[in-house]
């Protein structure tokens, strides 16, 4: 207890090397932490993304992108289904119910998305989570949208604002659905998922606001009112992708099979937790790049105390030889610098940490707006732990060395001080 | 009976090839006052590193009240060294972390015994190191001041109360009065001699002023008893 005190006197007389080697050492900590946090969490935040989904249905291009656009509303899609692909595989004996999904428009930067109500009963995340409306209700009138919890509160709408459509997926588009606006008339509650980052319409609004359109334009001379277009048949013509849900889950091969080999149209279905799997799998590379990095940057902060207690041991000889004098142990001397070197890591491990949870606090909202993943600051998983022991083991083993010399040294040098 | 006794002594410091302390007997009474002349390069560091414990001799005994130190363990030495033995170096006696008082306390923190004897003098150990400090005048303003913005005479003194907290069997001074001019130097052995009588100290004072000599009661030439060859920094 007297010798820690003593190392802590010690190192508040050197303190301004101590708050550096501490403060590069919190930093090296942030980063290892953080790495870990976000590559747990993403991947987590990933895998919870849709459940309960057998399979999702679009035309034949790759599993990734298929899954990129449909279920994280990333990418372009490159062709449609069409709505007779859609009833087809509605009517097959295996399948218990479809949830057309159609996108392709905007509302400042976030994906309109058209679908049927049915969307809000199979829609499933997490561990078999159901979207509820924080507010309203689900879309009734041909003109309803219901927003994603983070559309709401970044745009600040309300029920009953009105919303215009815009055409494309871009954060800026010159096309607007101007003549036809949409009124909220309901708001989902948060999931951490690209569903907050939603509007939700109708599959027959998608195709209302461009029933005067062809060939992605709208056709000059024709302009449809909100009430004109009310009297034509909305009935789809085609729709960018198909969410799937079996009767039973024996049958998932044998249905995807089925798709694969369609022959009206070139269709392509995917298992979404085996595509999320691969994406995961993509991933993988840049986030062990990432954690490599995290851990050569620890490294080099250990380097760094490790330089800083050698080169204040030199100016300490005479405080060992002191204490030696005054009848310190030769482990006592040893226990000191190994002491100091525990207390700078503990220091870094707690001033890292509390470093994390601030920059986590503010970047989770950030995050979830941008990605539509959740970000948990607390409490911290068991791996973290893991690493905090695993750095605070790394910061004693670099403290042996200058231990040893410093052991070394007061031995050799007697009474001796060869200033 | 002798307080310590060195017989025989050989010692070289590692990787060096001619020894450093060559002596056949130099024996310190209780409560003796000894005067030890030794230029620098005769080997008195080495030799007070000898019988201070924190060196052991290659060759010989160093018996304290006839009991030989040579073969005990490292801390056997050490914890032995705390209880009994006080050190004053030539400077730098303080750590500069720690206030005046904090630095004469560390004697006690590092030994029982000697914590328990100045709790007997003084009541508690604190007390009996602020009764050294002012004995050795040094005022109560001065003392949670930190160490190293004393004058170097006035860390000196606080050494000295360091030495004599818990009123160690021998005093080995090393030179403690060379960065300090003349009538501070003799002002400050006669401080140091009262001291070690109160304290019941026996005291070895090191230093090359042969004028110093004239406060003991015996002074010894470490070049007449150190047969080996004098070279390096010891």
């Amino acid at each position: 207890m007297a010798l820690l005190s003593l190392a802590a006197r010690s190192l508040l007389n050197r303190w301004g090397t101590a708050v550096l080697v501490v403060l590069s050492l919190a930093l090296s900590v942030t980063l290892l932490l953080g790495v870990e946090r976000l590559r747990e969490q993403v991947r987590d935040s990933f895998a919870s993304t849709v459940s309960g989904v057998d399979l999702i249905v679009g035309a034949r291009s790759g599993p990734l992108n298929l899954l990129l656009y449909s279920v994280f509303r990333m990418g372009e899609p490159t062709a449609n289904v069409s709505w007779s692909s859609v009833s087809d595989l509605a009517n097959h004996p295996s399948v218990d119910w479809v949830v057309p999904l159609s996108l392709g428009d905007s509302h400042r930067g976030f994906r309109v998305l058209g679908t049927s109500t049915v969307y809000f009963d199979r829609y499933q995340y997490g561990r078999g989570q159901q979207l509820v409306l924080a507010q309203g209700s689900r879309f009734d009138d041909l003109f309803d949208a219901v927003l994603g919890a983070n559309v709401a509160t970044r745009l600040g709408y309300s029920i009953g604002d009105e919303i215009i459509v815009a055409h494309g997926a871009g954060d800026v588009s010159f096309v607007e659905h101007g003549d036809k606006p949409f009124t909220v008339v309901g708001i989902l509650a948060p999931t951490g998922t690209p569903v907050d980052n939603t509007v939700h319409v109708s599959l027959e609004a998608t195709e209302a606001i461009h029933a005067d359109w062809m060939a992605g334009a709208p056709v000059p001379g024709m302009r449809l009112t909100s009430e004109q277009v009310r009297q034509r048949d909305l009935t789809p013509r085609s729709v960018t992708a198909v969410m799937v849900g079996l009767k039973s889950r024996v049958a998932v091969f044998q249905v995807q099979r089925m798709v694969n080999n369609y022959r009206e149209e070139a269709l392509m279905a995917i298992i979404p937790g085996v595509a999320l799997h691969q994406l995961w799998k993509m991933m993988a590379v840049a986030e062990n790049a990432l954690a490599l990095v995290a851990w050569m940057v620890l490294l080099v902060a250990l380097v760094v105390m490790l330089t800083a207690l050698l080169t204040a041991l030199n100016e300490r000889r005479r405080e060992m030889a002191i204490l030696r004098a005054l009848g310190a142990r030769s482990w006592q001397i040893f226990a000191l610098i190994i002491g100091e070197s525990l207390l700078l890591t503990l220091l870094g491990v707690v001033a890292g940490v509390l470093l994390l949870q601030g920059v986590s606090w503010v970047a989770a909202p950030l995050v979830s707006a941008q990605l539509g993943l959740a970000l948990s600051i607390w409490p911290p998983s068991a791996k973290e732990f893991i690493l905090i022991g695993i750095v605070i083991l790394a910061g004693m083993v670099a403290g042996l060395w200058p231990a040893w010399r410093a052991y070394r040294q007061s031995l050799a040098d007697g009474l001796g001080t060869r200033l | 009976m002798s307080l310590l006794l060195l017989q025989d002594i050989v010692f070289s410091w590692p990787k060096q090839l001619q020894p450093t302390v060559q002596l056949q007997r130099l024996e310190v009474a209780p409560q003796e006052r000894i005067f030890l002349r030794g230029p620098s390069g005769s080997g008195k560091t080495t030799l007070l590193s000898l019988m201070a414990g924190i060196a052991t001799p290659q060759h010989g005994s160093v018996s304290f009240q006839n009991q030989d130190i040579v073969p005990w363990s490292g801390s056997q030495r050490d914890r032995w060294r705390a209880d009994q033995l006080g050190i004053v170096f030539q400077l730098f006696n303080l750590l500069p972390y720690l206030s005046v008082l904090d630095n004469v306390l560390l004697s006690a923190r590092f030994s029982t015994a000697r914590r328990q004897r100045a709790e007997q003098s003084g009541g508690s150990a604190r007390q009996e190191a602020t009764r050294l400090l002012s004995r050795l005048g040094l005022q109560e303003a001065l003392w949670s001041r930190p160490a190293t913005t004393l004058s170097v005479g006035q860390q000196q003194r606080v050494a000295v109360a360091r030495a004599l907290l818990g009123r160690p069997a021998l005093v080995l001074a090393d030179e403690p009065t060379s960065a300090l001019d003349g009538d501070h130097r003799d002002q400050f052995i006669q401080l140091l001699i009262e001291e070690a009588d109160a304290a019941g100290s026996a005291l070895l004072f090191v230093s090359h002023d042969m004028a110093l000599a004239k406060h003991f009661s015996r002074a010894i030439d470490l070049s007449d008893i150190n047969h080996a060859q004098r070279q390096g920094t010891f």
